[in-house]
Formats: C-alpha cells, sequence, structure tokens
C-alpha cells in the first residue's frame, strides 16, 4: 500500500475527526517512527488544515519526531531518582554502544537516544523506554545486552521475556512488560478485593443525586494533588444543563516520583473503570476517556481487554475509549488535558469556565484522577463509614503512596491520611535521610528531622510522590534536576512560568557556580512570588516551591553558598584561573 | 453596555460601579485606574490571557483581569505597590527573555512593550539577561519576522488570518523554545492591508512591514511622549 493511500486510511479510521489529531499523528508515526513532511502534507489535505497548523500541535509533544529518529527510539528517564541509581553511566554506556550522543540518530537509522521526563519507574530506576517499552533497573551491562540483542534483530518483546517478566499482571501477555509493581503494603481499603461491579450496582440502586450525595458524604478529594472535593466537582458538572457529558479519568501520571496510578492500571483497572461508570450514572454521562500517558502505552492493550471485560456490568449505554497523550507533563493539568485530547496543543485553559461547565468538546466534563475513581468504587463496596475511619476529618480516608529515593524498600504504600512523617520513614525504611519532597517537584521539600509532620491537607499534602534523599545528597543537583524539569516541561503559554522558570534555574545556578551575592537570598523568594502568582495554571503556580520550601527547610544551605566578599565587585574573578589555558589555547590555534 | 445591568464592586477598597459582563480591564479603568495589558487590547476576543501583564487580585487571589468579566460584589485590588511590582516583574521577564534593542527597532515609540517599560519606570531588570537565539525570518514578501522582539501573546497565531479565513502565523515548540512561524505561500499572497494589519496587531516589533519601518518620524509616533494620566498609553 502507497503512504498517501495509508494516510487516507489513517483518517478514515478517524472519521475525519480533527479532535482526534493526537490519535492519528500516532498513527502516522507508527510505520517509519517520524512523521514526515509528506505525512503532513497529505494529512493536512485530509483534514483541512495546513502544515503549519498541525506542526503547531505536533511540535507540542515531545514523543512526535519530525525527523527519522531511529527504528528504536531510546528515551532515557532523567528524573532526579534516575539521577541518583546511574543515569549517568547508562546515558554514557547507550552513547558509547550506539555511538551517539544523546538527541542524535544512528547513522544506520537503527537507534535514536533521547531524553524525557519522569516516566513512572523510579521504584525501580534506572529506566528507559524503548519504542514506548519500559526497560527498568538498567546498569552497564544490561544497556550492552540491550544494544546487542537489538543488533542482532532480537524483538523487544523477546527482549523484555529474557530479561525477566515482571510479578503478577506484567507478566499477563496483555501487558508482557519486565516492570515490577512493588506493592509494599497494600492496607486495607483501597486495594481490597471487591466483587466487579457490585459497588456500580450498588449506586445504580440510588438516584443520580443520591450517589453524589454520597461522594460528598465520604469526604473525598481528589487525588491528583490539588484535593479538590469530588462531590462537589460531580454536583457542578451536573448542575450544567447540556446535551451531553462526559467522564474523564486523568491517567496522566507526569509528577515525578510518581507511579502509583500505573499499580492501579495494571493490577486493579476495574475499580477504576467501575468508579468511572458510578461516575457516569451519576453525571449521566453516556461516554467516558481515559487519557493514558504515553509513558504507559504499555498497559494501552490491557486496559483496553479490561473495558471489554468490564462491559457486561453495565446495565445503561457507556461508551469508554483510552486517548493516548505524546508526552507532556502539562496534560495532567485538567484543561490541559482536554485540550490534548481535544487534538491541541495541550495549553491550560482560561478559567472560568471550569471544565465542570465547558469540558471536552464543550460539554461538561468531570476530570478525576485514576486513583480518585478507584476511591469511588470501594466507598460504594465498603461504605461511607469505613472510609472514613481512615485519615482525617479534613482529610479523610486512604491514599497511595509511591516511595522512592534512599529507602530500603521503593514501592507503593496505602496509607491512612494523617500519618505522621516519622512512621513513614522508619515504614520504607528510610536511609540516613536528610530531606523529603512530598508531593513530587511541585509539592514541598521539608527537612527529614520533622516527623511529627503529617501527610494530610492540613499538614502536607501529596499527590502522591514521596522522594526521600539521604544526607549524602547533594541538595543543589537535586534542586537543579527538579527545576530543568519545570523549565522543560512548561508550557510556554505564559510569561511567568515560560520566562519565569528559566530565571528561577539562573538564579539556583548562581549559587550552584558560586556566584551568589547575598541579595540573592531575598530574590528566590521575591522572584518565586512572581512565577507563583503570575502564572496560568498550577504548574508555574508550585514549580517555585522547589526553591522556597527548600530554602525553608535548609535556610542554611543558601547562605552557605554565598562565598565570602561576594557582594564586592568582580568578587570572583580570578585572573590567574581566568587566562590559565590561554598559552595553550594559543598555541592549539597555531 | 448602556442597557446591561449595573453591578457594584469594590476597587482597592473603594466602591466601584459598572455593568455585568463588562471586562475587568475595561470595568476597572472605568473608574478611573489603569490597568496594564498587552497580549489583549479592547476589541481582542476572545481573550489569549498569555501575558499577564494585567495581573489583579479578584476576592484575594490573583488573575488576569482580561480573562475576567465584572461581577458584582467583585473584591478586586489592583493599584497596590505589591501588584505593581508583580506586573512590572512580569514585564522584566518579558524583556530579558527576548532581546529588545529599542535603539534600532523600527517599531520604536509604536512599540506596547517598550511603551509599557516607560510607563512602569523600568530602568533596567531584576532578571538576568537570556541573550537566547532567535532566527529572524526575512523570506516573506511583505513581512519581516523579527523573532528576538516576539513576546509570544499569541495575538498573530490566534486571532490573525488571512482573506479566506486561514491561519497565516503558527507556534512550533513548546515552552522556552516555542517559536512563531509564518507560513511563507500565504503571506506572500496577502494584500498589503492584511499585512499591514497583521504587523500592527503585533504589539511589538516582531512583526514589521518591509520597506516601511521608519516612515513615521520620531517625535510623532504612539508612545513617543510621557503618558498622560490615566491614558491608555503603556
Amino acid at each position: 500500500m502507497d503512504r498517501a493511500t495509508e494516510l487516507a486510511g489513517i483518517v478514515q479510521k478517524f472519521k475525519s475527526d480533527r479532535t482526534r489529531l493526537i490519535d492519528i499523528l500516532w498513527a502516522a508515526q507508527e510505520r517509519e517512527g517520524f512523521v514526515s513532511h509528506f505525512d503532513l502534507e497529505e494529512l493536512g489535505r485530509l483534514l483541512k488544515l495546513s502544515v503549519p497548523a498541525l506542526r503547531e500541535v505536533m511540535s507540542f509533544y515531545h514523543f512526535f519526531r519530525d525527523q527519522p529518529s531511529g527504528r528504536f527510539q531510546i528515551y532515557l528517564d532523567t528524573s532526579m531518582i534516575a539521577e541518583m541509581n546511574g543515569l549517568s553511566e547508562i546515558r554514557d554506556e547507550f552513547e558509547r554502544q550506539l555511538g551517539v550522543k544523546v538527541g542524535q540518530t544512528s547513522p544506520d537509522g537503527q537507534f535514536g537516544l533521547f531524553e524525557t521526563s519522569c516516566i513512572g519507574m523510579s521504584d525501580q530506576a534506572p529506566a528507559v523506554l524503548i519504542n514506548l517499552v519500559p526497560f527498568t533497573q538498567l546498569n552497564r551491562q544490561k544497556v550492552n545486552l540491550i544494544v546487542h540483542r537489538l543488533r542482532q534483530g532480537v524483538e523487544l518483546k523477546d527482549l523484555v521475556h529474557e530479561f525477566g517478566l515482571g510479578d503478577a499482571q506484567n507478566a499477563n501477555s496483555s501487558v508482557h512488560s519486565m516492570v515490577r509493581n512493588n506493592l509494599k503494603k497494600p492496607g486495607s481499603f483501597m486495594l481490597a478485593s471487591v466483587v466487579p461491579g457490585a459497588g456500580l450496582k450498588k449506586s445504580l440502586a440510588h438516584s443520580a443525586d443520591e450517589v453524589i450525595d454520597t461522594v460528598t458524604a465520604s469526604g473525598l478529594r481528589g487525588r491528583g494533588g490539588a484535593g479538590f472535593p469530588t462531590g462537589k466537582k460531580w454536583a457542578a458538572c451536573r448542575s450544567f444543563q447540556a446535551p451531553k457529558r462526559y467522564v474523564v479519568c486523568n491517567a496522566d501520571e507526569g509528577e515525578p516520583g510518581t507511579f502509583k496510578d500505573r499499580l492501579l492500571l495494571t493490577e486493579y483497572p476495574a475499580l477504576v473503570i467501575e468508579g468511572m461508570a458510578i461516575a457516569a450514572h451519576a453525571l449521566g454521562a453516556r461516554e467516558g476517556i481515559i487519557y493514558l500517558r504515553a509513558e504507559y502505552k504499555y498497559l494501552e492493550a490491557h486496559l483496553q481487554q479490561e473495558i471489554e471485560r468490564f462491559r457486561k456490568h453495565l446495565s445503561f449505554e457507556f461508551d469508554l475509549r483510552i486517548q493516548l497523550g505524546a508526552g507532556a507533563y502539562v496534560c495532567g493539568e485538567e484543561s490541559a488535558l482536554l485540550e490534548s485530547m481535544e487534538g491541541k496543543r495541550g495549553e491550560p485553559r482560561l478559567r472560568p469556565p471550569f471544565p465542570v461547565e465547558v469540558g471536552y468538546l464543550g460539554m461538561p466534563t468531570v476530570v478525576n484522577n485514576v486513583e480518585t475513581f478507584a476511591l469511588v468504587t470501594q466507598i460504594f463496596n465498603q461504605g461511607v463509614g469505613t472510609f472514613r475511619n481512615f485519615g482525617t476529618p479534613r482529610s479523610p480516608g486512604v491514599r497511595l503512596l509511591s516511595v522512592s529515593g534512599d529507602v530500603a524498600h521503593p514501592g507503593i504504600y496505602e496509607i491512612p491520611w494523617g500519618i505522621k512523617i516519622g512512621d513513614v520513614l522508619s515504614m520504607v525504611g528510610a536511609q540516613n535521610p536528610l530531606m523529603i519532597q512530598v508531593g513530587g517537584p511541585s509539592g514541598i521539600a521539608i527537612n527529614a528531622n520533622d516527623v511529627n509532620r503529617e501527610i494530610s491537607y492540613e499538614d502536607l499534602p501529596t499527590g502522591g510522590s514521596f522522594m526521600v534523599f539521604s544526607k549524602d545528597r547533594d541538595l543543589f543537583a537535586i534542586l537543579s534536576n527538579f527545576m530543568t524539569f519545570f523549565v522543560n516541561e512548561s508550557c510556554g503559554n505564559c510569561t511567568p512560568c515560560r520566562a519565569g522558570n528559566v530565571a528561577l534555574r539562573e538564579l539556583l545556578r548562581r549559587f550552584i557556580g558560586g556566584h551568589a551575592r547575598s541579595e540573592d537570598l531575598g530574590h528566590i523568594d521575591s522572584w518565586a512570588s512572581i512565577v507563583k502568582r503570575g502564572s496560568r495554571c498550577g504548574l508555574g503556580g508550585s514549580s517555585p516551591n522547589v526553591l522556597t520550601t527548600v530554602k525553608a527547610a535548609f535556610p542554611d544551605l543558601f547562605v552557605n553558598a554565598i562565598k565570602p566578599g561576594a557582594d564586592s565587585l568582580f568578587f570572583d574573578f580570578n585572573e590567574k584561573a581566568a587566562t590559565a589555558d590561554y598559552d595553550r589555547t594559543i598555541r592549539e590555534m597555531k | 453596555m448602556s442597557d446591561a445591568k449595573k453591578v457594584k464592586f469594590s476597587l482597592d477598597g473603594k466602591e466601584a460601579e459598572s455593568h455585568q459582563g463588562v471586562n475587568l480591564v475595561q470595568a476597572i479603568e472605568e473608574n478611573g485606574t489603569h490597568v496594564p495589558t498587552l497580549c489583549w487590547s479592547p476589541g481582542i476576543e476572545p481573550c489569549l490571557g498569555t501575558c499577564r501583564v494585567c495581573t489583579v487580585k479578584v476576592n484575594g487571589r490573583e488573575t488576569a483581569a482580561c480573562a475576567l468579566k465584572i461581577e458584582e460584589g467583585m473584591k478586586i485590588e489592583c493599584d497596590t505597590d505589591d501588584l505593581k511590582d508583580l506586573r512590572k516583574g512580569i514585564l522584566e521577564l518579558l524583556f530579558v527573555e527576548g532581546n529588545h534593542f529599542c535603539p534600532g527597532c523600527e517599531k520604536s515609540g509604536d512599540c506596547e512593550l517598550q511603551g509599557m517599560g516607560y510607563r512602569f519606570g523600568m530602568t533596567h531588570p531584576r532578571f538576568p539577561y537570556r541573550f537566547s537565539h532567535y532566527e529572524l525570518d526575512y523570506r516573506g514578501v511583505h513581512l519581516l519576522l523579527e523573532r528576538n522582539r516576539c513576546i509570544h501573546c499569541k495575538r498573530c497565531t490566534e486571532l490573525f488570518s488571512d482573506d479566506q479565513g486561514r491561519k497565516v502565523f503558527s507556534f512550533v515548540g513548546k515552552g522556552k523554545d516555542t517559536r512563531v512561524e509564518m507560513n511563507l505561500d500565504l503571506e506572500a499572497k496577502m494584500p498589503i492591508h492584511k499585512c499591514r494589519e497583521a504587523a500592527s496587531l503585533c504589539p511589538t516589533g516582531a512583526i514589521i512591514l518591509k520597506g516601511q519601518g521608519f516612515d513615521r518620524p520620531v517625535g510623532t509616533r504612539r508612545f513617543d511622549n510621557p503618558p498622560d494620566k490615566g491614558s491608555k498609553n503603556g
């Protein structure tokens, strides 16, 4: 089949619907690993969009490529946890073995080597994605073997097999992955075994309003991080009259150090799907969409199978589909996620109106986290009372914590809200802890001595990430990694986030490079405040926390980085050092 | 708006009045307080909300004024030292992000960014200059795309189209690497009045009409004179 016919088939499959552009681009990229200019011209003609308009969308997502990028596209996870677990060695080994630098494609067109943000494998770092198949717990030898085998022509799935399949469903043919669940503490609520469909059945015995009342009474708050009351969100969505309403599951788990949705989608997808069905009943929605981050594409077939399997429990019309993302942290923000689902750049919308009023395709839409839906199912199974037995009055219930870093037992833990930091540290086997990053880079850094602080909306909220850093770690290296993450992931729509995060990183570099002056101590807070208060969405609204919360927890860190005499002019100019290379350079030029 | 319902709100602690549905920037200005804007100006619809220099506090929370409509009972803070510094900081971010060499710019004196810099009394930015690399696109028939001066406001990418409604400007990339692109095929076919429209839509000198950069002498341009109190300039 010639390429033009193939592309026409792809566009036809999606009914020439330009809101399905992300799917169309994925399908177009499948054959050659990139979308060529020819492809874009064809797609543009078929979709009645110009090539620049297509590029505008495509270039927003880092897994889309417009140049030949290798038959095997290797993405290194550059998260801090990966950095601590040997990222530089495996990067070096890949570069040596492939003879290319990061960002390049090998001349034979076989391998492309790239970097990406956290891929949700912090409990088994360092990890890479090869054509979106995860390879975890790597070291130089394993990298060597991967490259060797792929050169021999071994298929990726056979290579996964050679490395050893993961536990439980990871070994199922629908997943076929070497990922390990690392469920360290199942708890008694969220992951309790249930009869599939039982929660939905109970909810169907009640009116939509009663279902919403139950969710409201449970005090359940969204598990993505912001903690918005779920019942309130549903009630708001229902209050808007519209021909259609949508239920969207946010499975764009991008906060570095978070991987608990990976477990839910692997082992407990029915809980999530059932929660979406309960929401559909409460909202009168007939369509639901799971927005799955591209990094979890290896779970797509499995999820699809589970969706089919769940259909027998549905007594009403509820169509569920999976929308694959394409690599953009900001799409975890609900309005950016909706933009992405509509085939656009994943830039957050202006609010109001909120998605509950004007959401997917302009219709009232509820967007909830994977874990939120799983909890809804469990609340209907086990009752509001049981749920509220856990947690605190303002943070009722339990949640999953993704624990990584300097701990003996990285993995997933079910915890009641209100648990003390000290208890978490001993539970996970923290090793000589210095700092804890609660809620990922966009969350809060605390001193590990603050053992009496608690994980709750009252004190330390979290979207599930819990990273422990030991006293051997360089806090500046951590800050640098986090700030670079935000610089890379800012969508670029608004000034404070796009330009402000770069300025904050430059400020940090002054401290790291020994160029900071005492006035820069104040700049940390005042510049952070501009980014935080001026930004359009929560990305810029929380990225400065990286600097401000570490400064609050470790004030000496920044003070000690200011060199004596820093406030005088040219304090750091060392003539000897600056001219040390002069003779050699001149010699080499001759 | 005279038919619209009157609404009362508080502006910097004083009682203020406007009409239902009026854009917050306009509602505040009707009451004698200036709100700086770059990506927005009267008539720009839908609001872009990208530059954020119109950030005010509504009911205790910072938000872009251009993105909201006035409502009864809103508590708005605008003219406080804290907010003025926040807005100035955002403006300074734009100055360090691009490469704005005003003295040599065709748009000098007519530039909304430069005018605002004067109005804010900005002598230097508090942030380090980035000296980022931007490609200049001189291939257009009528238009010059000078990306060093682009503030990524999206006026051209979202609001401008040619005579047949086709998109001429678009973004490429993400975050700090976002760049504006011009569809050269369409640009070549655009009549001069459309090109002029595109150039005047740009609040800075990023889209320039070739050969006509200095046609208005210095001294007669929009922002050549210091702004009057309460004027719309800058």
